[in-house]
Order: C-alpha cells, then structure tokens, then sequence
C-alpha cells in the first residue's frame, strides 16, 4: 500500500468524521472554523481525484468566502449567543439511519460504475483545437458549455442582490478601525491577491485557474480592505459597484448575443475567440470579487439603510 | 431569421432585463419597463407556439456546439404548451403586482425586487425550454434561488422563516436532483435528454440507472410538493407578497410537474418507469391522500392564503393521479390541469391579494360581509372557488372530467369515485369563505380602501379566462393531447 492509496482511504474517513464533529459542537464560532478546515480537506480531496481545477475553487470559495460569510454573520449575531444544544439521542437515531441508508443505495449504485466509467474526455479531447483553449476544463466552461457558466455568474448576481434587498432594509453598522499590524500587512497583501487573481485568470486557457477562484481571491482583497476600515468598496457601491455587479453577465451576455450574428448564440469564431474569453473571464472575475464583497458586507451588516442603525 | 433565434430569446429577453431594472432603478420606470418586457416574453411564447404547432419541433444549439458537446433547446408540443403558459401568467401577474407592491414592498427596492421576480420568469422559462438535464439543474436553481428571495421580501417577519424552510427543503431537492444527473451521466456520458433516453440501458442490467430514477423523482417531488413532501408550501404562500404568491402558485409547481413528465417519459420512457419500476402503484396512494388529507387540512385554515396553499397541494394530487395512469387520457387529464389550475389558482390569489390590499388582512373574519363591500373580487373568488369544486361550465370540471375518464378506462371506480368525493371537500372549504363574504355583515371598524383598476382587470382577465376555457375546451385540450401522445410515443 503506497502513501497515494493511504490517504485515499483516510480522507473521506476524515470528511464523514469531521462532519460529525461539526454537527456536534455546541459553540458556533468552532463550528464555523472546523467548517472551514472540512472545505480544505474538500479541496485536497479534488486533488486526490485529479480534479485541481475544483480543488482551487473549492478551496477559494467553499472555505474562505463561505467561512468568512459565516464568520460575519456570527459576528453580527453576537457573541454572547447561548450554545446550541444537540439533538437528544432517541432524535438522532432516525436520521444516522435514513443517511445511512441513503449511502448505502448511492454506493450500491456506484459498485457497477467501478468497472465501466463512461466519459466525455475523448470526446473533448477530439474538439479541444476547435475552442482555443488547451485545458480541457476551460473548453467545457467557457466554450461547450459557456451557456451553464453564464447562467451560473447570473446566479452569483442573483445571490448578491437577494442578499442585499433582505439584509440592507435591516439596518447598518459603522466599520470598525483596526490595529496598526493589520494595516501594515493589508497595504502589502492587498496588491499581492489583486495580482494572483489577474494571473489565474490569465493562466486559465492552459493550466487550471480561471474567473472563479480568482475572484475568489479579489473578494478576499475587498474584505480586507473593508476588515481595514476602509469604505471604499462600498463607498463605490452607489455609482460604480451596482456596474461592477452586473459586468460579468453583462459582458456574456454582449458576447453571446455578439455570437448570434455567427449563427447561434454564444458562437465565438475561433479567430475571435480567445480575446472574448479573456474578456469575459475579467469581467466575470470583477463581478464575481465585487459580489462576494457585497455578500459579505452584507452579512457584516455594512450596507444597507442608514435609517434603520441598531437593529 | 429571428424565428430561429425564438428559443433563446425566449429566456434571454427577462435575462436581459433584470440587470437593467438594477440600473434604471426608479420605481415608475421600472413599472413601467417590466409591463413592457412581460408583454415581450409572451408575444415570444405565442410565435414559438403556432411555430410548433405548423412546423412541428424547434431545435437551437447554443455556441453551435451540437450535443453532447454542447446545450441544445428544444421545444416540441409539451414545451410550447408551458412556456405559453408561464409566459402567458407572468404577462397578467407583473402589471397586477406593479400596483400591488405599492403596498407590501418599501419603494426604494422595487427595482431589485422586480429584476429578481424577471429572473424567476426566465429560471422556469429555461426550464422549460432546454433539452439537456444539466442546464436543467441550472435554471432550477435560478428560479429557486429567486423564489427564496421573493418569498422572504413577503411583509410580515415570518416571511424569512418560510423562506428558509423553503430554502432548505428545495436544497435538499436540488441535491437530490444533481445527483440523479451524475449518476445518469457517469452511466451514459451524455447529458441531453433525447440522447440519454437513446442511450438508456434496461432496468434489469443497472442498478445506477435505478438509483438514478428514485434521486431524480424524489428530487421532483419535493419541488412539485407531492405529498408527504409538502411541508415547505403553505408558509411560503402564506407570507410571500400577493404577486409572488398567485405566480409561482401559478407556475412553479406546474413547472416541476413538467419535468416530472419528461423524466419519466422522455428520459426513462413509460417501459422503464411503468413496468420495472411499478409508477402506477406508487404514484397513485401519494397522490389520493395528498388530495385528501390536504382538503381536510383546508377546511380548518383561518388564513385565507393558507387555505388556498393547502388547496394548491390536493391539486398537485390531482395531475400526479393524471400522471399515474400512464395512459393518454391520464396524461391529458394531467396537463389539461395543468393549464386549468394555473388560471384559476392564480385568479383565486389575486383576488385575496385584492383583499389584502383593500384591508391589509386576509383572515376569515376579515371577510365578512365583503361580498357587499367588494363585489367585483367576491364574485371572482365566487368563480375561482366553483373551478377548484369543479362545477359544470368552468375549467375545473374539465380537468376533472378528463381523470374520471381516464380512471374509468382502467375501470378504476375507487379512484373515480374519490375524485367526485374530493369535489365535496372544496366546497366545504371554499363554503366557508363564501359564507363569510356573502352572509355576514361587515365589520363595521374595517375600512377598505379602493382597489386600483390596474389589479382589477387582470383579475377578471384570469376569471373570464377559467369560464371561457370551460365552455370552448378544444385549445387547452387540443394542446395536451397533442403533449400526451408526444410524451407517449418516446423522445422529442
């Protein structure tokens, strides 16, 4: 047995354990950061199944935007919250037994995937020239499937602006001044993220990367800078922000219907092809960084109607 | 030239307009623009509709990549069918609900809550019109997720618990989905439907394939409410804002129905799921104690939007038990209620938005005498409650008629004795608040305000519509059983 096959067997032991852990623990703010230790082991599990490109993401978006999200909310919540108690134990025998048995039917039907998997690599593959893009990942998203990639940069606009019409009519909170070592260290990371994100963007044609984690990674420079007392993000929000939000879609969507005059829409002629998706996988990287900045603003509860402070 | 292009615009056009509504922001203009886009979409449903219905199916390749590589839509005569009525409600519901917001939404976020409910329309829109699953699983969870919001925006704080119900129930769902998708491709390798249903290898020789139908169809089901899956719709009618509530009561259930159908008939056909996996005795015991149990809960609302929430469940029962048959008649019987249910649900939503727009309450008590007070709305909830009793010369009765046939063609007399038996159950509930409005005199301290042209008309639109389309049945019937034998006779 090598360390490869070790691990393999160990990881998911890990992940079911962990996630009982968590759903045991009792104080929420050791939920929220086990919660964000179970995205990282999520992500070096993507790596285990060749999969980096969902490993970077996973790692950039299910651990560090959704942690900070929930570590915003809980802060908003307050810290002097009563522990949650767990379930009695007679409650938790009925739900251990339908989730077991629910994997149980899902690994029953996965035992005869074991020897035939079907799947669309060589499919792929063979039309990889006519997309442009050398990393097959990218091809899927940005050409054979740009439409579900589209749609999903609307569900990120959609998320964003739900969040904000529910939780900005509820009230707003001033920033709050940090201390001197974060402001030294957000003036020198800050940049570094920003160039990070451009360069997976940059890279992503060829090698994993791409729109999603690096604006990730932007989010992550916005929240910073808000965790740094400075507005600007926000202060943006009312003449620039609201376009940076709807960039991403807008320019797909320019680019799909720019794409109807070659047939259907979202056809990119290979010769234009690459500049569009450079393009779009900016645009959609501003809107995706601006809109987990929002998100998370507005779990803070830093935006919304000066009106309603205090509630 | 732009006919080819129909399918696409028919989601693009509300696409297109939501981010709009984000940066035009004044709450006239953007009234004013989604009156416009929602008369748009419908014109776009109708040419796609007689298009289908002269030439037979469209086909559109997204980035002219044709499947598996790519997505493709298609819309053939089911398809067509729902899309013109999705379109078809959110053209009468959207002018409707730029009056009624006034009072339930503060006017500073109309524009955003006009842009989410324009993404709504296209996430069901897209539903419909896309013939591969995934991107399926895609537009399910945009108009999920815009359903959420929508729902918690509703006025009273429990808005936000209903939507979080929803939220977590329609999550579980969507799961449940994507994980019938995973496991239908990593068995097929593709991800059309029409090639899925190709390429489906027999019941007895995969266990995936098994697997796969019960995560899908459960999936659905929650989607869809089928009861006991049901427990996240009476809240989230009950608090959402009036606009939104008659919508997806109009919509968003059908829409889950509808791919109910095309899991079971297009992708696994009526072999696999009739004969290998016994449909027709699941479904049916679901769908008579969902119709039972849900009328008998009904009677007991106080709340009147409650009371309707838990009629929409027992209707739910009925186009499952339509489905059940797996016969043509059932399948007719199933989508003609389909169409009938959405017109006369949503005029019977609309009218208690009326009310509560007029009064500010929807209780029983506040009901009282407004049959004198309100006489336009009263009669058309007088006509919507006749529907959902199924009384001769309105929709109802012929959604009705068409099951009892098909329960008689299987010479089923239980079943078709139970759907005459349920009929008495709703004008027990719909008695009650006719009593209210027509024998009891008003209370005296309630002041109604008036209520605006601009919400009567669709209203009386709708009621007008669920008369007239009892009397000349041929469209709504004409389409479904076209809709039925296509689904019968396999792929698109």
């Amino acid at each position: 047995m090598n360390a490869g096959t070790l691990m393999d067997l160990i990881l998911p032991l890990g992940l079911v354990v962990l996630a009982e852990i968590i759903l045991r623990q009792r104080r929420a703010a050791e939920a929220v950061a086990q919660f964000m230790v179970f995205g990282l082991l999520m992500a070096v599990a993507w790596v285990r199944v060749d999969a980096p490109d969902l490993a970077l993401t996973e790692a950039a978006i299910g651990s560090g935007v959704t942690g900070a999200l929930l570590l915003a909310a809980l802060r908003r919540i307050g810290p002097h919250r009563e522990p949650t108690r767990p379930l009695p134990s007679p409650a938790r025998l009925p739900v251990y037994t339908a989730t077991l048995l629910l994997g149980g039917a899902l690994s029953w039907a996965l035992i005869e995937l074991w020897s035939d998997p079907v799947s669309l690599t060589a499919a792929v593959d063979a039309r990889l020239a006519e997309s442009g893009s050398s990393n097959p990942v990218a091809a899927v998203i940005l050409n054979f499937r740009a439409y579900d990639t589209f749609l999903e940069i609307g569900v990120l606009l959609l998320s964003a602006l739900a969040v904000y019409t529910l939780a900005g009519s509820r009230g707003r909170r001033s920033l709050e001044e940090p201390g001197p070592v974060f402001q030294f260290y957000l003036s020198r990371l800050a940049p570094l993220f920003a160039i990070v994100a451009l360069y997976l963007v940059w890279i992503g044609s060829r090698r994993p990367g791409g729109a999603f984690p690096a604006g990730a990674l932007l989010s992550g420079v916005g929240v910073l800078v808000l965790l740094g007392a400075s507005p600007w993000p926000l202060g943006l929000h009312r003449k620039v922000v609201r376009y940076l939000l709807v960039a991403g879609f807008g320019v797909f969507l320019f680019a799909g219907l720019w794409g109807g005059r070659y047939g259907a829409m979202l056809t990119l002629p290979p010769e234009q092809a690459k500049a569009w998706k450079l393009l779009i996988e900016l645009a959609c990287m501003l809107s995706i960084g601006f809109s987990f900045t929002v998100l998370f603003a507005c779990c803070a509860g830093w935006l919304g109607d000066e009106s309603g402070e205090g509630t | 030239m732009i006919t080819d292009h129909l399918p696409v615009l028919q989601v693009v056009i509300p696409l297109l307009a939501a981010p709009l509504c984000v940066v035009l922001r004044g709450s006239f203009a953007v009234r004013q623009f989604v009156k416009v886009v929602s008369g748009l979409t419908f014109l776009c449903s109708l040419l796609i509709f007689t298009h289908v219905t002269r030439h037979g199916a469209m086909g559109y390749e997204l980035g002219g990549w044709q499947p598996p590589w790519g997505i493709e839509y298609r819309v053939d005569a089911l398809n067509a069918f729902l899309l013109l009525i999705i379109s078809g409600m959110a053209a009468v519901i959207l002018p409707y609900g730029t009056r009624s917001i006034l009072r339930e939404i503060p006017r500073e976020q109309h524009h955003l809550f006009l842009a989410i409910f324009l993404v709504c329309v296209a996430g069901l829109l897209g539903i419909a019109v896309t013939a591969d699953i995934f991107n399926v699983f895609v537009f399910l969870e945009i108009s999920a997720l815009s359903s959420y919001a929508l729902i918690g925006m509703g006025r009273s704080r429990r808005a936000l618990t209903a939507a979080y119900q929803y939220l977590i129930m329609g999550t579980i769902g969507s799961t449940f989905l994507l994980i019938g998708i995973g496991l239908l491709y990593m068995k097929t390798g593709t991800l059309n439907m029409a090639d899925l249903a190709l390429r489906m290898p027999p019941p007895h020789e995969s266990s995936t394939v098994i697997a796969a139908f019960a995560f899908l169809s459960v999936g659905v089901s929650i989607k869809l409410a089928v009861f006991p899956l049901h427990t996240w719709l009476p809240n989230a009618y009950t608090f959402a804002p009036s606009m939104v509530t008659a919508f997806l009561a109009a919509t968003a259930t059908k829409v889950s129905f509808y791919l109910l159908l095309r899991i079971v008939f297009t992708v696994f056909g009526v072999g696999f799921a009739f004969e290998a996996m016994h449909l027709q005795l699941l479904l049916p015991p679901l769908a008579l104690a969902g119709i039972f149990v849900a009328s008998t809960v009904a009677i007991f609302q106080t709340n009147i939007k409650r009371l309707l929430a838990f009629s929409s469940i027992a209707q739910i029962g009925y186009m499952v038990l339509g489905l059940s048959f797996g016969t043509a008649t059932g399948l007719t019987a199933g989508i003609v209620h389909l169409f009938n249910h959405a017109v006369m649900k949503s005029s019977l939503f609309l009218a208690i938005g009326c009310v509560s727009f007029a009064l500010g309450a929807v209780d029983l008590r506040a009901m009282r005498g407004l049959g004198r007070r309100m006489p336009f709305t009263m009669a058309a909830f007088l006509i919507g409650g006749l529907n959902l009793i199924g009384i001769p010369f309105t929709a109802g009765f012929v959604s009705k008629w068409y099951l009892i046939l098909a329960a008689l063609e299987q010479q089923r007399w239980f079943v078709a004795g139970f759907c005459l038996l349920s009929s008495l159950l709703a004008a027990v509930y719909i008695g009650r608040v006719v009593e209210a409005a027509y024998f009891h005199d008003p209370d005296p301290q309630l002041t109604a305000r008036p209520v605006p042209r601009g919400m009567l008309a669709p209203l009386w639109l709708l009621t007008g519509a669920s008369l007239f389309f009892g009397i000349f049945t041929s469209f709504p019937v004409g389409a479904a059983q076209r809709a039925a034998l296509l689904l019968l006779g396999g792929a698109p």
